[in-house]
């Protein structure tokens, strides 16, 4: 009884998720066409600001807080279908990430409280694989609609396209360089996951010390590998890239954290359905506890990092950074969830997951994992969809979208986790630790 | 006359039968007035039943008092006695309070609660230790109960010596 059985019925529910995604889905494609008219007089101007060549890279930007840039594209369907579920890929990457962050940076630090339940981030890597994919797909096929600087255009000195700014970075924002970096992350990320099962699965079936060991050592290159090579160049080449007149050196941080927090909370909803199986029966309270602490803690470092992005931008008053927020902070557009994101994703967690006792009942994590979760896909959504949607494109093509990658992520979850030999790493030599654990 | 009271001592010389007989002590009905150790003893408090400390809420509102007063300050500074027009910022600028604020927030909340602990204690600088039995502070664990003629204490001395008590005896301190 040590190992998770996929059984139909989860399997059906996730099935039945799907489906409702693409019904929801289909009904805002419909919704949307219907105002399609009203919309594309719209895109008309924008595209005749978008061709004016003054108006760009000159620091004019700061002029039109109503947020259209000059490198905006027509508000389409594709692009808002792009921006939905560019930004969910993105999402579910960081969340795959940060369970592979989890489990090296407990391991090297000799965490013991987390052995039973560090199969579920484990399993949660294998989404590493799918979504790499999945994002290598989109560049392949979308890399113009996604990133502005791959237009040949902007880069020819005569034409009135040329663009000073971007041209200044081509060293760097080109696109033999972002497959080169692609591929290195691809090699890093997967490599890192595969060898992590490999030594998980080997230390199932037949344990050994030097298998610890060398899990210990896998998570020293893991780490060096997220930080320095994973992490900061994928948000700036696959997130901040999307603005390429923008630049923010919180960045990194930022998406980092908001994955970290996003992937607490599922841990937490994946434990409970565990629970309700009969499985992690050793699993109590005081490891509920845990988590929820590194949730409280997470959405604090998520909200010092965001308000530092914002008070620097705030402070300095540069046009170049300014319009980052001029796009996202304007009510008519993305106001609303942009204010939403700051109450459900630091409010809510500080003031509901303070106390001890809110820690220890499940039903309050499980209530506050989904809501921060629902607050953490606002939050990518903001980080890519408003350049690519400038006139708002946030409704039920996301809520869509949401539930269709969502149950994606959750099969691909599942599925590996039912490939784990021993759900609670019984023969882990810490083990013992985390069964007796207790704060 | 004298401020000193009477206590009944028990001394131990394993936290694991220093557990068993706190619980058996209890179980019998006895009040124990205090327990020291040398080390934390894990368990401890479930034991002797010691409610959680409510120290993080005094904490909270240490907080909540040190945030209230550096935005009311910094506001009536900024943007009522002395307005002044930095960088183009409006003169109520929250953004730029918020460093300030929390800072504020951390200083009151941890000064508050180291103060709030001494009192919490009876601690104050200069206060002169009441130590029961001097070996506690380096490898024996002692039981007290003090004799203020509710609790039958040569019951208690006989329980005591039942559960594996090294050495009893009374003390006035």
């Amino acid at each position: 009884m040590n190992t998770y059985t996929f059984e139909s019925g989860t399997k059906s529910k996730i099935l039945i998720t799907f489906v409702i995604g693409v019904l929801i889905l289909l009904l805002g494609i419909g919704l949307n066409m219907g105002k399609g008219d009203k919309t594309s007089n719209h895109n008309v101007t924008h595209q005749a600001e978008a061709k004016d060549p003054g108006h760009d890279a000159h620091g004019g930007h700061n002029a039109d807080a109503h947020g259209h840039d000059s490198h905006e594209q027509p508000i389409t369907l594709k692009a808002k279908l792009l921006a939905n579920f560019y930004s969910l890929f993105i999402f579910a990457f960081y969340i795959a990430l940060a369970a592979l962050f989890f489990i090296s940076a407990t391991t090297i630090t000799w965490g013991g409280w987390h052995i039973q339940i560090q199969k579920i981030p484990l399993a949660m890597t294998r989404n590493i694989f799918v979504f790499l994919f999945i994002l290598f797909l989109c560049f392949f096929f979308f890399k113009h609609d996604l990133f502005e600087w791959t237009h040949e255009y902007l880069y020819d000195k005569n034409a009135e396209t040329y663009d000073p700014i971007l041209a200044f970075k081509r060293d760097y924002l080109n696109m033999p360089r972002f497959w080169a970096f692609f591929i290195i992350q691809v090699l890093a990320a997967g490599g890192m996951s595969f060898l992590w099962w490999r030594n998980m699965d080997k230390q199932d079936t037949n344990p050994s010390l030097k298998l610890f060991s060398q899990s210990r050592v896998y998570s020293a290159v893991t780490i060096v590998l997220i930080a320095f090579v994973i992490s900061t160049f994928a948000t700036w080449d696959w997130t901040m890239s999307v603005q390429p007149h923008w630049y923010s050196t919180m960045w990194p941080w930022y998406t980092m954290a908001s994955g970290a927090v996003t992937m607490f909370s599922i841990v937490i909803l994946i434990i409970l359905h565990l629970k309700s199986k009969g499985l992690l029966a050793r699993v109590n309270e005081n490891h509920m506890h845990d988590i929820g602490i590194l949730m409280f803690a997470v959405s604090i470092f998520w909200t010092y990092l965001y308000f530092d992005q914002y008070m620097l931008i705030w402070y300095g008053n540069i046009p170049e950074e300014t319009i980052f927020f001029l796009k996202r902070r304007t009510w008519d557009t993305y106001g609303f969830i942009f204010h939403l994101t700051v109450v459900v994703n630091f409010l809510l967690p500080l003031l509901i997951l303070m106390t001890r006792k809110a820690k220890r009942t499940p039903k309050v994590l499980a209530i506050m994992a989904v809501i921060i979760i629902l607050g953490h896909w606002m939050d990518f959504y903001l980080m890519v969809g408003p350049p690519l949607v400038p006139s708002g494109g946030f409704g039920l093509i996301s809520l869509g979208a949401l539930l269709i990658v969502g149950s994606l992520f959750t099969f691909v979850t599942l599925a590996s986790l039912a490939k784990v030999k021993d759900l609670e790493s019984s023969t882990h030599p810490y083990v013992k630790e985390s069964y007796n654990h207790h704060i | 006359m004298s401020n000193t009271k009477k206590y009944l001592v028990g001394m131990f010389d394993d936290d694991d039968v220093l557990l068993h007989a706190i619980k058996n002590i209890r179980k019998e009905g006895f009040k124990i007035t205090d327990c020291f150790t040398p080390f934390p003893v894990h368990g401890i408090e479930s034991a002797m039943s010691i409610e959680p400390t409510r120290l993080h809420t005094a904490g909270f509102m240490f907080g909540a008092t040190g945030m209230s007063v550096a935005l009311g300050v910094i506001t009536f500074i900024n943007a009522f006695d002395y307005p002044t027009i930095f960088g183009g910022k409006p003169y109520w600028a929250l953004m730029a309070y918020v460093p300030i604020v929390f800072e504020h927030t951390v200083l009151y909340s941890a000064v508050g609660m180291v103060i709030a602990f001494y009192y919490l204690c009876k601690l104050y600088p200069g206060k002169k230790p009441i130590i029961i039995d001097e070996r506690t502070t380096d490898h024996l664990f002692a039981l007290t109960f003090e004799m203020d003629g509710s609790q039958d204490t040569a019951a208690i001395s006989d329980l005591l010596k039942k559960e594996g008590a090294i050495e009893v005896y009374q003390k006035e301190v």
